[in-house]
């Protein structure tokens, strides 16, 4: 790895006003369409652009302060494969100043990590690893891989990545597309998802809400697990599955066919057992104690 | 004969999805074409064996101890559980256990329920490569220890024996395999706990709250499916539930210390 040279930082010396404490970032290198990044760091806000010029673009401003550091893994004139940047900013204060947008070639993997921040991701069909503590990360596009672990902060995805992970412990999750695989979990947070046809899926909360609505994909399978959290299921009636639900100590509501719901075990709760369309692909749903709802889209 | 169906639409044939207008279509290109007919018949067949096949393949019992011997083999480093994690906060001791309230008061030296909070510690050393290492062995065996409980949960069965676990205000009945699982479990927590809290310091207090409150979550998960299952051994769907909140723990955990050594 060699140090981007020091003239690919601009101080922004001498600007009047407010911007006298801040520090312009502008870098830019020819890059590989399937270039490497990494960053990590201070920063409040960063804009991610997945574009059809096969460059790297990083932009914006830093507190005067931070410390920006920029690696690459070129030869010369060579494009680039592969970068990191590390922001640190020694005081905390001056951490909600930092924005930072990054252009790199559609194909490009990045990954991003950093504590409450604001990461916005649009047109990457690469790959995504996005990693924060509190704030937001916002996906719009569909990347091959997508790859988000949040604290508190809220997950939006619009788009219909391949392979889908998203963790979180209290932020919400909310998906807008389809997968081939995905697999949301969160411990507190409510996860909705919203849109076509999924695959394969797992979706897993302690005591946060699921709420799928979508179509099953054939071939696949799709697992709904909650201890207390309430789990509603909407399916396109083009699905074709063998459902089994049960809430060990809860109810199901069964709008979805005339099946209707069996008691548990020992009296306890509600089991249910049912086809939709001609059955199929197996979903299965299970809860301690949450309600479950099964209805059309 | 040209246009023949494509496999999507022999699919949505055999799924019966078709509009009308498609359905005809199929079928009369089914009764000209022997190459599409030969294709139906092969997709048919496929999904009929599919549809014998079992959908949950129990592994052998005799399979655990070579399994636990390989996973013992394959650690990076082994941990001890007694490395500053004495923090068990007060008002904890219904969950001795690591945060598993009603489970045993087994012998589990020093290990807190994954809490971050509670009298502090004795100040660890803390070379930022060797929480690095804790924490790369600590995703090891958290990859071992979910591997572990979901072949034992899978294999826990009615004809498993229980194992009477003592410890708590009115002794537990749990099947044998459940509650080895939790040991291989507890295990995992307290390795991932020496991690946590090891690198704890670098964790904004924002962030210990964040995780303190999800796993008080948990805890009391665990508690009530464990207490449920005592009283219903043979129920294999709370025995999923409770493998999954397991998991949950063990993932929070593993996040948060890496968190703390990023």
């Amino acid at each position: 790895m060699q140090r981007l040279v020091c003239g690919m930082l601009v101080l922004a010396l001498g600007v009047p006003g407010a911007a006298w404490s801040q520090q312009k970032v502008n870098v830019r290198r020819a890059a590989a369409p399937d270039i490497s990044v990494r960053i990590a760091g201070t920063y409040a806000t960063l804009r991610i652009v997945g574009t059809t010029v096969d460059s790297l673009v990083l932009t914006g401003t830093l507190p005067r302060n931070a410390r920006f550091e920029a690696f690459d893994g070129g030869k010369g004139v060579e494009p680039l494969r592969g970068a990191k940047v590390f922001i640190e900013v020694p005081e905390d204060n001056a951490a909600a100043s930092g924005e930072l947008e990054l252009r790199v070639p559609a194909r490009a993997r990045v990954w991003a990590k950093a504590g409450v921040a604001t990461i916005e991701a649009t047109g990457i069909t690469g790959g995504l690893d996005l990693n924060i503590v509190g704030g937001a990360i916002t996906v719009t596009s569909s990347p091959r891989e997508l790859n988000i672990e949040s604290m508190d902060g809220t997950v939006t995805i619009d788009g219909s990545p391949s392979w889908v992970r998203a963790k979180t412990a209290a932020g919400d999750i909310v998906m807008q597309g389809s997968s081939e695989d995905a697999a949301f979990t969160s411990v507190s947070g409510t996860t909705r998802v919203t849109g076509g046809r999924f695959d394969r899926g797992r979706f897993e909360s302690v005591t946060g809400a699921i709420a799928f609505t979508g179509v099953v994909g054939r071939g696949g399978a799709l697992t709904f697990d909650t201890h207390s959290g309430a789990i509603d299921i909407r399916l396109d009636t083009q699905s074709n599955a063998s459902l089994e639900a049960t809430s060990v100590a809860g109810t199901i509501e069964n709008l979805l066919t005339r099946q209707r719901p069996a008691t548990g075990r020992d009296g306890r709760g509600q089991e249910l057992s049912t086809d939709i369309g001609s059955g199929g692909t197996p979903v299965t749903v299970r809860t301690f104690k949450g309600p479950i709802r099964l209805g059309r889209r | 004969m040209n246009n023949h169906l494509t496999w999507e639409e022999l699919n949505d044939h055999v799924d019966g999805v078709h509009s009308p207008a498609d359905e005809s279509r199929c079928q009369g290109h089914l009764e000209r074409c022997s190459d599409c007919r030969a294709r139906l018949d092969e997709l048919q067949a496929t999904l009929r064996e599919v549809a014998n096949v079992a959908r949950e393949i129990d592994p052998p019992q005799e399979s655990w101890p070579a399994l636990r011997a390989e996973l013992e083999r394959r650690k990076l480093v082994t941990l001890s559980g007694e490395v500053g994690i004495s923090h068990v906060p007060p008002g904890a001791e219904s969950s001795p256990s690591g945060g598993l309230p009603g489970a045993p008061a087994r012998a589990l030296p020093g290990v807190g329920p994954g809490t971050l909070s509670g009298a502090p510690s004795p100040a660890p050393a803390r070379p930022a490569m060797w929480s690095r290492w804790r924490v790369a062995a600590a995703a090891v065996l958290l990859v071992a220890a979910s591997s572990a409980i979901t072949t034992l949960v899978l294999r826990s069965g009615e004809g498993t024996g229980p194992t009477v676990v003592a410890g708590t205000a009115s002794a537990a009945i749990l099947p044998a395999a459940v509650a080895e699982a939790e040991e291989g479990y507890l295990a995992s927590v307290r390795e991932l706990s020496v991690a946590l809290d090891v690198a704890r310091q670098e964790l904004s207090p924002r962030t210990i709250a964040i995780v303190e409150r999800n796993l008080a979550l948990i805890d009391a998960a665990i508690a009530e499916s464990r207490e449920a299952l005592v009283r219903d051994p043979g129920n294999r769907v709370l025995l999923d539930v409770l493998a999954g909140t397991y998991r949950q723990k063990l993932e929070l955990l593993r996040r948060a210390a890496q968190l703390a050594s990023s």
